[in-house]
């Protein structure tokens, strides 16, 4: 991806968030307050969401069976392991996580799954429901080896009609990046991680400073590393050290 | 919805202040002295040369460039308020406590605070809870000035174990903290209460003249011979130096403060120096070591009235002190979290 494609998803990523914080007249983290109030997020869009182990697409759809929401499984569903789900009609949604994933995990794939919600599936619902039609959309996210998003597995967007999906949605590489980047904007808005290093950054090594600011916005220490390295913050901290040296 | 109802729906109870465990029993709480590391005790001397070496004739020069002036010592404060239980049912205590680190720096044989940080922390194994009741919890604690310290051990029914990895996590805060006080001026001759490699970062181990000071002794790493030379010190001397390697490598050695106790092993403190710094700036002189020994044993504490004072030195218990007089009394912080948690 070039750096004005970048450009131009970062911009429409920071206008959805202040957006969302608008729609749901919810506080915007800042440097006393921290944590992104992800919960109060998701209720107030009217999404649900379920912790259950041993996720998979399977027990989703069970789960959605149970409730009344489905009326069938639908053939093939997957069994792989799953860290979050999302189901969404034109009048429900749901986000699923795996119950035994990492508090920090799990708050990531409820951000993952809320950016697809809003980037790639509300647009869509809208669109639907204006013309009365009903519309079924789920997204899986498979099980990666932490919550570095780089490192997430990657996901699946599908509806029966997948043909229709393809006409109207990006390719899904695309938007697997554009819910990370959506997940990891909306976790450590720019604002507070700036705030909290240019306070902390002389106070610490690379590792203390890792795991205050992830304990300080309740995100993993692999998801700071990366937002860090994406404000080219860290190399600014390893030179702060060599200037150290110099001077002696 | 108030973030402090979480500890409601998970059906907190709080706990009065109990006595601690038994010293003894209480190995999974301290910092611990594991035991995979290399060691080298014929460093100094060859294992049948082992002696006492007395070091009460070694003063240093007035000038002696590597004199300690600048004292680190840490606290953590705090005790177990409340338990929850989990859905599966596991007891899950809730730690809180103050944390703090303080530098004090010798200037011109006057003792001065230079640096202090505190932090107040709530510990909690997380895990188990629903994401958003935590992170409501999490965002309340921010606001009254509070800090929730997730604690990443597995659920289990014992609580003593679930408590110990509570005081764990809150003493690696207070690490942290100490790490800071030893970063602002680690260039300078400084004297760490505890070990050097949990302070790994916090110094250069190759330039930095860092020295730690262990008054508490978790493990043994000498030869039986060594043992015996151990309990037979005097006040004012020392073992022979070894070497220890693992994340840091170190030189150590023990040095006897005080003699008059009841315990082989009473009043003995153990040193330690990061190897590269021995070996590259000071080339390996042993003269530094009977120096440093020297310097310590000066500085012991006499009194009696201070619990620790026959493995303490006077610096470090200033330190402790003027670090103390900063710390909410604990009951009070419990009180007013009760408050604000409305528990």
């Amino acid at each position: 991806m070039n750096s004005s494609s970048d450009e131009a998803l970062h911009s429409s990523i920071a206008t959805l968030i202040t957006e969302l914080y608008q729609e749901t007249e919810v506080e915007v983290p800042n440097l006393r307050r921290r944590i992104t109030p992800l919960g109060d997020l998701v209720g107030s869009l009217n999404l649900v969401s379920k912790e259950l182990p041993g996720l998979s697409q399977q027990v989703a759809l069970h789960y959605l069976i149970q409730q009344g929401v489905l009326l069938e499984n639908p053939e093939e569903a997957g069994r792989d392991e799953l860290a979050g789900f999302l189901y969404a009609n034109t009048s429900y949604g749901c986000i699923f996580l795996e119950a035994n994933d990492h508090l920090t995990r799990r708050r990531f794939s409820v951000a993952h799954e809320l950016g697809h919600y809003l980037l790639h599936f509300r647009p869509l619902l809208k669109i639907a429901e204006g013309d009365q039609e009903y519309l079924e959309l789920i997204e899986a996210l498979y099980r990666g080896r932490n919550d570095d998003p780089q490192e997430t597995a990657s996901g699946r967007v599908e509806r029966m009609d997948q043909r229709y999906l393809e006409q109207r949605l990006p390719p899904e590489a695309r938007m697997e990046y554009e819910a990370n980047q959506f997940a990891t904007e909306l976790l450590m808005p720019e604002t507070v991680v700036r705030g909290l290093f240019a306070r902390v950054m002389l106070r610490f090594n690379e590792d203390d400073l890792l795991s205050y600011l992830a304990t300080e916005m309740l995100v993993s220490q692999e998801a700071m590393r990366w937002r860090l390295r994406n404000f080219h913050l860290l190399p600014l901290l390893a030179s702060k050290f060599e200037r150290g040296k110099e001077a002696e | 919805m108030s973030g402090f109802e979480f500890l409601k729906n998970n059906g907190a109870q709080r706990v009065r202040n109990y006595d601690p465990q038994p010293f003894l029993l209480d190995d999974g709480t301290q910092e611990t002295e594991s035991s995979d590391e290399q060691k080298e005790l014929a460093y100094e001397y060859s294992l049948d040369k082992w002696r006492a070496l007395p070091i009460l004739d070694c003063v240093p020069p007035e000038d002696w460039p590597w004199r300690p002036l600048r004292f680190i010592d840490g606290k953590d404060l705090g005790r177990t308020v409340a338990w929850l239980q989990t859905r599966e049912g596991h007891p899950m205590p809730v730690r809180l406590a103050e944390v703090g680190a303080a530098a004090m720096a010798d200037q011109n044989s006057q003792l001065r605070r230079e640096y202090e940080a505190i932090e107040r922390v709530v510990s909690l194994i997380i895990k188990p809870f629903p994401w958003d009741e935590v992170e409501s919890f999490a965002i309340a604690l921010q606001e009254q000035g509070f800090r929730l310290l997730p604690c990443l051990a597995e659920p289990s029914y014992s609580f003593e174990q679930m408590r110990r990895a509570t005081q764990n996590r809150t003493k690696e805060a207070m690490d942290v903290l100490e790490k800071q006080a030893l970063a602002q001026e680690s260039t300078l001759p400084t004297l760490v209460d505890g070990r050097l490699e949990p302070r790994v970062g916090a110094f250069d181990q190759h330039t930095d003249p860092v020295v730690g000071l262990i008054k508490t002794h978790y493990r043994t790493f000498l030869h039986p011979a060594g043992l015996r030379l151990l309990c037979e010190l005097r006040p004012g001397e020392r073992t022979p130096a070894f070497s220890l390697e693992k994340k840091l490598g170190v030189v150590s050695w023990y040095v006897r403060l005080n003699g008059q106790g009841e315990m082989p092993d009473w009043g003995i403190v153990r040193m330690e120096i990061p190897k590269n710094f021995f070996e590259e700036v000071i080339k390996g002189d042993s003269s530094y070591l009977d120096y440093l020994s020297n310097i310590v044993y000066a500085y012991r504490c006499r009194g009696t009235g201070y619990s620790r004072a026959p493995v303490s030195i006077y610096p470090v218990q200033r330190t402790e002190e003027s670090l103390g007089a900063l710390f909410t009394p604990i009951e009070t912080l419990v009180q007013r979290f009760y408050r604000y948690t409305n528990l």
